[in-house]
């Protein structure tokens, strides 16, 4: 029994070593070709989103441009909705809104969120105490939750909704840059700066921070794909922009009682626009950490 | 901190215009130890004067305490206390600004030089950075004086445009090396610089510092815990046991003729590379305590096979002993029969000896 598998077994593990560097290849390609179709999407949606602003097939904030209740037919492509609007139309310009939305306040997050957890992990001591016991605090809501209550206290319009999606998640660019720059504070490239003359605060922004980015990049792009959902949630449920501009969750929830009499359209092709722009964010995210990590 | 006015520091009493002057100097950390906070005595009063162009070497095992010396020397972390004199400055209380100032005269290589390389930056970038920040030279004028370091160090001017993870441990330790000359500074702190590096270019390294240090006549405070390295670059060694320092003197008679029980102890543990010589080994018992742990009296106390019941009780002041030598064991000394006349009319206080040597 032994000796027949003894040579069983040797022969076997050369075989896997060899493999073990292709079978990590074709576990990448995927991802990196994911990347790329999640890179493809987005863009796909921004020349949308701006193409919306000069042109779209109707006029999405106008009513009765067909009969209402219309199925997707060759006039409209996405069909109309209770008001005869065009749905495809208002598809178009409502990603002007949520692609928009989405960028702005993962920007505002990423810029405030790197720079607070900068200082706060250089800087230590009570500074880094009050600042993390803060975001604890706003971590200790759920994401939706806490957005909808601030939505709620500040009222509704695209800036509100820029900023307090922005603050949603801004702790955790806090958390993530904090720990990087907690890890490499006290490596001696960071000495070796403020040896040859920087300030402590060029030693952080011009030496550390800049060797600090590449896991924040690739958070940012996942934090989009979450931060595009919340905005259409926020839509939903009637807190977000302005009451009946073109936006997908606002969309969606205007036609949800259709849903079950059969006019399907109103609803699908706006959450389909949702899906397909957080999944894109996603995968890029995806990507991005991958290969970050690789370096 | 008040620093040591009236006693004369060892070091102090052989170098009579130091570039660098340490008095007293001591840091300690806070640590949680088991639950509780504990302090961790780090660099225990350590006196040291460097004079012009001298090298001296800071001996010592790991976690005696050596590199904490050298980042409180160039307040890399700032000392719980004591005082750090740069050519008659105090470093002691600038500002961040005015410290940036003085780091024009005393500069430091760093141990590893995978991690002291920013890697984002390229070597020309790294070596201009402390001459457009320190110094008082045009661009154009700076672009030639980093081709200047660059050949200075050994390395093709055409380096500048590499990145670190282009060039090897010693190429890197070179930039290293060239970026701390930069600015020509009085004294250069180097930390530990040959032991990531292999053994035939730690020699390298090693001549080009003892060449720029004739070239330049800059001061080199050299923290290893090589001793072949000592050996071969250091005036003056001082040998640093749990944070305070048991023996100064002159390198070549310190390692000929080591009274304090450490030194021997560290001596004789190192392979000797020459035929039909054996050296008696002397050992000491266990290991090196905690520094959360360290004894009362004398730190080698426990360890030590001259000990006696006094050791553990009084912590021993740096004696002199003839040859410009200082030597933290008051039985060995006393034993030898070398104890100056003249420390005996001044009894030696226990932190800070009067020594008239």
């Amino acid at each position: 029994m032994n000796l027949t598998l003894t040579p069983n077994k040797s022969a076997a593990s050369p075989d896997t070593a060899a493999n073990a560097p292709r079978r990590r290849r074709l576990t990448r390609l995927p991802r990196r070709g994911s990347m790329a179709v999640g890179l493809v999407i987005v863009t796909v949606l921004l020349v949308v989103a701006v193409g919306s602003m000069f042109w779209t097939p109707y006029d999405p904030d106008a009513s009765g441009v067909g009969l209402p209740y219309q199925p997707p037919s060759a006039e409209h492509w996405f069909g109309t909705d209770r008001v005869g609007a065009d749905v495809f139309s208002r598809t178009m310009a409502a990603a002007a809104t949520d692609v928009g939305i989405t960028l702005a306040a993962v920007l505002i997050a990423l810029v405030v969120g790197t720079v607070v957890g900068a200082v706060s992990g250089f800087v230590g001591g009570a500074v880094d105490t009050v600042v993390m016991r803060f975001m604890e605090i706003l971590q200790a809501f759920p994401a939706l939750l806490l957005a909808m209550l601030m939505v709620a206290a500040v009222g509704p319009g695209t800036l509100n909704v820029i900023v307090v999606v922005s603050i949603v998640g801004i702790p955790n660019y806090v958390r993530l840059v904090r720990a990087e720059i907690l890890s490499k504070k006290h490596w001696q490239f960071a000495e070796a700066a403020r040896m040859v003359g920087n300030s402590r605060s060029r030693v952080l922004f011009r030496h550390l921070l800049p060797n600090s980015m590449t896991p924040v990049i690739g958070f940012s792009s996942v934090n989009a794909s979450w931060v595009a959902v919340i905005v259409a949630s926020l839509g939903f449920i009637g807190l977000g922009i302005e009451p009946g501009s073109a936006e997908w969750g606002s969309m969606i929830s205007r036609g949800q009682d259709s849903i079950l009499s059969g006019e399907w359209w109103i609803s699908t092709f706006p959450g389909i626009a949702i899906l397909v722009l957080s999944a894109a964010f996603y995968l890029i995210g995806d990507g991005l950490t991958e290969s970050g990590e690789q370096r | 901190m008040t620093s040591a006015v009236n006693t004369a520091a060892p070091s102090t009493a052989v170098v009579s215009h130091p570039v660098l002057n340490v008095v007293g100097l001591r840091k300690q950390f806070k640590v949680r130890d088991g639950g509780r906070t504990a302090e961790l005595t780090a660099v225990d009063d350590v006196d040291l004067a460097i004079a012009p162009g001298e090298t001296v070497a800071l001996v010592g095992e790991s976690g005696s305490g050596k590199s904490t010396l050298a980042r409180c020397v160039t307040r890399l972390v700032d000392p719980t206390s004591g005082s750090v004199e740069l050519d008659g400055l105090s470093l002691g209380q600038l500002s961040g600004r005015q410290l940036s100032r003085a780091y024009r005269d005393i500069q430091m290589v760093f141990q590893d030089p995978r991690s002291s390389l920013n890697p984002r930056m390229t070597v020309g970038a790294m070596l201009e950075e402390p001459l457009r920040l320190l110094g008082s030279l045009s661009a154009p004028q700076r672009g030639t004086r980093v081709a200047e370091l660059l050949t200075e160090v050994g390395l093709p001017a055409d380096f500048a445009d590499r990145r670190p993870h282009q060039l090897s441990g010693g190429q890197r330790q070179r930039i290293g090396i060239a970026r701390a000359l930069a600015v020509d500074p009085k004294v250069v702190v180097l930390d530990e610089p040959t032991a990531s590096l292999d053994v035939s270019v730690r020699g390298q390294v090693l001549e080009l510092l003892a060449r720029i240090q004739a070239e330049r006549n800059v001061a080199y405070l050299f923290i290893t815990h090589d001793l072949q390295v000592v050996r071969s670059i250091a005036d003056r060694v001082l040998v640093m046991y749990l944070g305070g320092i048991v023996e100064e003197g002159p390198t070549e008679r310190v390692f000929s003729d080591p009274v304090h029980p450490y030194t021997k102890a560290l001596i004789s543990a190192a392979p000797v590379a020459e035929w039909g010589v054996t050296t008696e080994r002397f050992e000491l018992a266990g290991e090196i305590p905690s520094p959360l742990r360290v004894p009362p009296g004398c730190r080698l106390a426990g360890r030590c096979p001259v000990s006696e019941p006094d050791c553990s009780e009084h912590r021993p002041a740096l004696l002199p002993v003839p040859g410009s030598r200082f030597v933290a064991c008051p039985p060995e000394v006393s034993r030898r029969g070398l104890l100056e006349p003249d420390s005996l009319d001044h009894p030696a206080t226990p932190a800070h000896p009067r020594s008239t040597s």
